[in-house]
């Protein structure tokens, strides 16, 4: 083909752009809730910080314990799930692949459903298990000899992932009056996060981050369609070092905060469209882009009566994902 | 006789054989030759003799089964991606760009075996890839978008590549598949500056007549064995009947007395 070059955004335009809409939905969600607060009401708590007798001690309650943990947890779950994203979809060279097809969110939902069922308080550990053990059994089912058949890794988790949804379903149909508790963890919300959360959370956002950082040349080689052993690059080794640390980060995300589809899918793709597929800027782009993105959503699916947050993301994911689809034929 | 001595082999091969599938692709002790620097060697054999597999076998992309590679008399049988990468650079048959990078992009990912852990591309890696894009014809193409190239073009930019990892050894699967006669002459043009350069040129070719024109020997390869290794000057029909079972005539023609080898 010939013609004009395509067009491509300058990446610090997206960085300006994105860090402001980041900023702007943090400052929403601190900003909405049940308690009406002026947004100077807001900076002065935000200013007093967490700690010390003020007299505002029930504002200061609200914007450091519920909106400010809440809309943190949101920002960074966000970041994760793009920046995983990202790191699938490089290393499997395909532009669908994020956590949610690759069967690691239906097999932590079936972990979470195990154990609320069993009464047991670990559900978070639980949801942690059964994502990760999907992994390795998705890997499993797609190696041939001892390599990862990349064409394979999609289709085994969505087989895998299905007949997970099946299992959760008979699950819930057996599950009396618990389950109720399962849907609830089934939607996924942030309303429950808290200051614990912080340190896994963080946790995961820095595993990522290294995975991210430490390989993008590499992701850049892999997603290229390049024969990257004959250009020095140890393929199976940086496959699995990157893949199971993206799934990890995952992990700890889904397992507390239930499934959250498609940031992973959406976030990326559209940055990749705009920005072009270097990851040098694309990680950046995508953890600003998916932060902002799953901050925005949840802001705005507390205020729409509490509706949990993966919802939202799927009803705004689902189409796009179609798009995509569409585009690819 | 042509072979080089051991002396002045730069490229070594000792039995080299390969496994694929349960299947013994290359056979075990039929396979060995050396190269001297600044030639050109054409592999020439029917579909499925294992060319491709010998040209993937010595860039690392598949394992070795036994047998022994020496670069400059240091065992590289074993040696690592990265290492390996700083001795050969490989262009494969028909590369698939996959994502959307631009020429410039995917030219200078060539330099990545010269860089360590962090450290991203520079200025001297740029220049390199600049550089490499003139000498296949796609000056002013650093902007383009792989996934829209043409066939052709995105051939050479495969071969661009390979020139900014800057090797001693240049292995060439099928090199002028996707090229018109055009660009496939200028490929031949670049082979040859390379191999003036002292570098090693080993290209898998289908097309016997470039292979004799291009390359200063023809190593054929039948049902993974060799089995002439010659002079491209002394290419006859019987070599040629023996290794593609077909009957064949070499004519002596046109200026300068070019030998053209037809199927009869």
């Amino acid at each position: 083909m010939t013609g004009a070059p395509w067009k491509r955004f300058p990446p610090i335009l997206g960085y300006c752009l994105l860090s402001l809409l980041l900023a702007l939905s943090i400052l929403l969600g601190l900003l909405l809730g049940d308690v009406d607060m002026s947004p100077r009401e807001i900076l002065q708590m935000l200013y007093l910080g967490p700690f010390g007798d003020t007299d505002e001690i029930f504002m200061q309650t609200i914007v450091w314990r519920i909106r400010l943990p809440r809309v943190a947890a949101a920002a960074i779950s966000g970041a994760i799930l793009a920046a995983s994203g990202v790191a699938f979809q490089s290393v499997l060279r395909n532009p669908l692949a994020e956590p949610y097809t690759l069967g690691v969110a239906s097999g932590a939902a079936f972990g979470a459903a195990c154990a609320i069922l069993a009464s047991v308080p670990w559900v978070t550990a639980a949801a942690f298990i059964g994502g990760i053990c999907t992994l390795f059994f998705v890997w499993a089912l797609s190696k041939r000899g001892n390599d990862l058949d990349i064409s394979r890794v999609i289709l085994a988790g969505v087989i895998v992932g299905s007949i997970l949804s099946a299992w959760l379903t008979l699950l819930k149909a057996i599950a009396g009056d618990q389950v109720s508790a399962i849907i609830v963890w089934l939607l996924g919300s942030f309303s429950a996060a808290s200051w614990n959360d912080a340190l896994p959370l963080s946790l995961a956002f820095f595993v990522i981050l290294f995975v991210c950082v430490s390989n993008y040349k590499e992701m850049d080689i892999m997603a290229s369609g390049a024969d990257a052993a004959s250009l020095g690059l140890d393929v199976s080794r940086k496959r699995l070092f990157i893949l199971g640390g993206a799934s990890l980060a995952v992990s700890f995300v889904v397992s507390r905060f239930g499934i959250i589809g498609f940031v992973g899918l959406v976030a990326p793709h559209l940055l990749r469209i705009l920005f072009g597929p270097s990851h040098s800027k694309l990680i950046p782009l995508s953890l600003l882009g998916g932060a902002a993105l799953l901050s925005a959503a949840d802001t705005t699916a507390k205020m729409w009566n509490e509706l949990p947050a993966g919802i939202l993301t799927v009803l705004i994911g689902g189409p796009v994902f179609c798009v995509i689809l569409w585009k690819r034929k | 006789m042509t072979q080089p001595t051991v002396a002045d082999a730069a490229l070594s091969v000792e039995s080299l054989s390969v496994y694929l599938g349960g299947r013994e692709i290359l056979k075990s002790g039929a396979i060995s030759f050396s190269i001297a620097s600044g030639e050109i060697v054409a592999l020439l054999g029917p579909n499925g003799s294992g060319k491709s597999t010998l040209i993937r076998a010595l860039s690392g992309l598949i394992k070795k089964q036994s047998g022994t590679v020496k670069y400059r008399g240091e065992n590289i049988s074993s040696a690592g991606a990265k290492d390996l990468a700083k001795i050969f650079a490989h262009v494969s048959q028909s590369e698939q760009f996959a994502s959307a990078y631009t020429v410039l992009e995917s030219v200078v990912m060539g330099r990545y075996p010269r860089l360590e852990g962090f450290e991203n591309y520079g200025g001297a890696d740029y220049e390199a890839a600049a550089d490499s894009l003139q000498r296949v014809s796609l000056f002013g193409f650093g902007d383009r978008i792989v996934t829209e190239l043409s066939g052709g073009e995105a051939a050479r930019v495969s071969i661009a590549r390979a020139l900014a990892q800057d090797t001693p050894v240049l292995l060439l699967d099928e090199p002028t598949a996707a090229l018109d006669p055009k660009h496939a002459l200028e490929v031949k043009r670049l082979t040859k500056e390379i191999a003036g350069e002292g570098k090693i040129v080993l290209a898998a070719i289908h097309d016997v007549n470039l292979a004799i024109e291009m390359a200063d020997r023809l190593i054929f390869i039948k049902a993974g064995a060799i089995v002439a290794d010659i002079h491209s000057d002394n290419v006859d029909e019987n070599i040629l009947e023996d290794v593609y079972e077909i009957p064949w005539e070499i004519w002596v023609m046109g200026k300068g007395n070019r030998r053209v080898a037809m199927p009869a």
